[in-house]
């Protein structure tokens, strides 16, 4: 699986990293069990600080995505708490549908725009045609 | 004649040189011309064609202008020397000139035309699944280990033999600091996504690590065969030293065949790579220019060390890179720790008074230099002189700086001989011994140089009074 970081972005690289590899999960590119590069090997290919590679591996370890183990290495290991996610999701959404007001996106019209893209990444997981999640669909 | 000839040939090779790197900048068939890519299809469209026609008839009046300056290698001295770097230093400015300026309309042309690189994507790629440490231990690092074994072979006999540590030692123990800082640099070759296909991105970069590995490789190991007949150059007759010279001439260029070779048929394989598969491709022209040798290539958002050249000369560093910035800080250090030390030190040395130490024992004279401690037996000393000035001579494989002189040299009659000298130091003690060997040394004391002068002429007035009585 192939991730796309735009170097030039004002998103931070480890937020970048992070979303790329929750996208990547979502399409079911990566699975439980998956094994991740280490810090050292990732930040070495990207060409970015050891640091900003285990900013974003701790940001995913504390969201329950992976584990790392000193001789394992980094995996894949889906252990999210969806009930302190729900409650993240719900302050996510409030701002997401405050600004779809705010550019005058009816209920419906939101509604089916995220029905639109689950469906879309589930059929790719299905497929699993996808091979690089690119950074904006 | 002799320095016309070397002055000439460095002339054609740095010229030379240059001439060509900026000349193939502006080949039809290149990827990128003055590091622009061109649609192939605009190749030969008038613009583009007035660009290349306009820079080929710039670099013919440079290579004219070249040929010419040559005769500044017939000047005599100083203005032969003050040509020669004028030269060199105009060399490097003008075809880099010549070559901006024409970058410079290929680009306005690309802005105007909007040229792409077609499939071009705006953001890197970088394969998860590839893993740095596996690709790593796929090559045989341990293989380095023969060069770094001899040359640390060749300072543990020096300083066996020799109580210390000679010029031959350091240039032992700074290949080590070169093979140590070659391995590091390879050893951090970030991975390359070529494409989405994993294995494929896995073999290429093993190819990749590998050709590297093969290179640096080539490049220090023939070093240990250069090092070990400097050392045994004190017991070689004359042939055998030219002999080693051809050596070292047929190393190079072999060393030199094969690197090239190598790595051609590697950038074949990345460039059928690329007709073949969906590969990643990126629009990188922003962040090609022309630094001091050429095409160079700076991208701060692009992870790759190694960049192939436009103009399929190989590859280039990105110099973006930090760990590009700590190698050449690192062979700076290294680079100036050992001239440091061998221009440097001696002088320090020679303020001191502890340059050259001349002292007699029973059976030897013992010589100490910086780098070095000889001696010879007092019983094989035929003749003894003592010498205001030196004869004029020439070095053959030795050290001369302006503070000593150590090592072998050729006389104006062709005779070898040894010298072990403070050079700012006379007198001079010159000796032959019974198997006709010439050996000049002094201490950097006059008055020490005397002494032991008027000790070995004793000494050797009494050994002949004593064979008389036999």
């Amino acid at each position: 699986m192939t991730i796309e970081l735009d170097m030039r972005s004002d998103i931070p690289i480890y937020v970048q990293i992070r979303d790329q590899i929750i996208k990547g999960i979502g399409a079911g590119m990566l699975k439980d069990g998956d094994a991740l590069p280490t810090v050292r090997s990732l930040a070495n290919d990207i060409g970015v600080n050891p640091m900003t590679v285990n900013k974003a591996y701790a940001l995913l370890k504390q969201e329950g995505v992976i584990i790392a183990d000193r001789r394992l290495g980094v995996k894949i290991c889906l252990n999210a708490d969806a009930t302190e996610y729900t409650v993240k999701l719900k302050k996510q959404l409030q701002l997401l549908i405050s600004e779809a007001m705010v550019y005058g996106i009816e209920e419906q019209q939101f509604l089916d725009i995220c029905k639109e893209y689950y469906q879309m990444i589930r059929r790719k997981q299905k497929e699993g045609t996808i091979q690089t999640i690119p950074a904006v669909e | 004649m002799f320095i016309i000839i070397v002055l000439l040939s460095y002339h054609l090779v740095w010229f030379g040189s240059f001439f060509y790197i900026y000349w193939i900048e502006a080949r039809e068939k290149n990827e990128r011309i003055f590091s622009v890519t061109v649609p192939e299809e605009r190749k030969s469209s008038e613009p583009v064609q007035q660009i290349i026609g306009e820079y080929r008839k710039k670099m013919k009046w440079f290579g004219v202008a070249g040929c010419l300056a040559s005769v500044c290698c017939f000047f005599p001295e100083p203005y032969v020397w003050i040509g020669m770097i004028v030269i060199s230093i105009l060399t490097m400015i003008v075809p880099r000139q010549i070559a901006r300026a024409a970058q410079k309309k290929m680009r306005e042309q690309k802005k105007a035309e909007q040229w792409s690189k077609i499939g071009a994507k705006q953001n890197y790629q970088f394969d998860l699944q590839m893993d740095w440490k596996r690709i790593n231990r796929k090559i045989p690092w341990y293989l380095f280990l023969i060069p770094v074994i001899v040359h640390l072979g060749v300072v543990g006999w020096e300083i066996s033999y020799y109580d210390h540590i000679q010029m031959i030692g350091m240039m032992a123990i700074f290949l080590i600091a070169v093979t140590m800082i070659l391995i590091f640099c390879v050893y951090r070759i970030p991975n390359h996504t070529y494409c989405s296909d994993h294995e494929k991105n896995e073999d290429l970069n093993i190819h990749r690590k590998m050709l590297w590995a093969q290179n640096c490789f080539d490049m220090v190991a023939p070093e240990c065969i250069i090092i070990v007949w400097l050392e045994g150059i004190d017991w070689m007759p004359i042939w055998g030293f030219w002999i080693g010279i051809a050596i070292h001439m047929v190393i190079v260029g072999v060393v030199c065949f094969r690197i090239i070779k190598r790595t051609n048929e590697f950038l074949q394989i990345e460039a059928a790579q690329r007709k073949a598969e969906e590969t990643f491709e990126y629009d990188e022209d922003e962040f090609w220019y022309y630094g001091i040798f050429g095409a160079s290539y700076n991208n701060p958002y692009d992870p790759e060390l190694l960049k192939t050249n436009g103009n399929q000369m190989g590859q280039t560093i990105n110099l973006a890179r930090p760990i590009v910035k700590k190698a050449v800080v690192l062979f700076l250090l290294a680079f100036t720790l050992f001239f440091g030390v061998l221009l440097v030190y001696p002088v320090y040395l020679d303020q001191r008074h502890e340059l050259v130490e001349i002292a007699l024992t029973e059976e030897k004279v013992w010589i100490k230099g910086a780098f070095y401690k000889k001696n010879i037996l007092i019983n094989s000393i035929q003749t003894v002189e003592l010498l205001d000035k030196l004869m004029p001579m020439v070095r053959v494989a030795g050290t001369a700086t302006t503070a000593y002189l150590s090592g072998n040299f050729e006389l104006e009659n062709g005779e070898r001989c040894k010298l072990y000298i403070a050079r700012k130091h006379p007198p001079y003690i010159a000796v032959t011994t019974t198997d006709n060997k010439k050996i000049f040394f002094n201490d950097d004391e006059e008055q020490k140089t005397k002494d032991c002068y008027a000790q070995l002429l004793s000494r050797l007035q009494v050994r002949t009074e004593n064979e008389v009585i036999q």
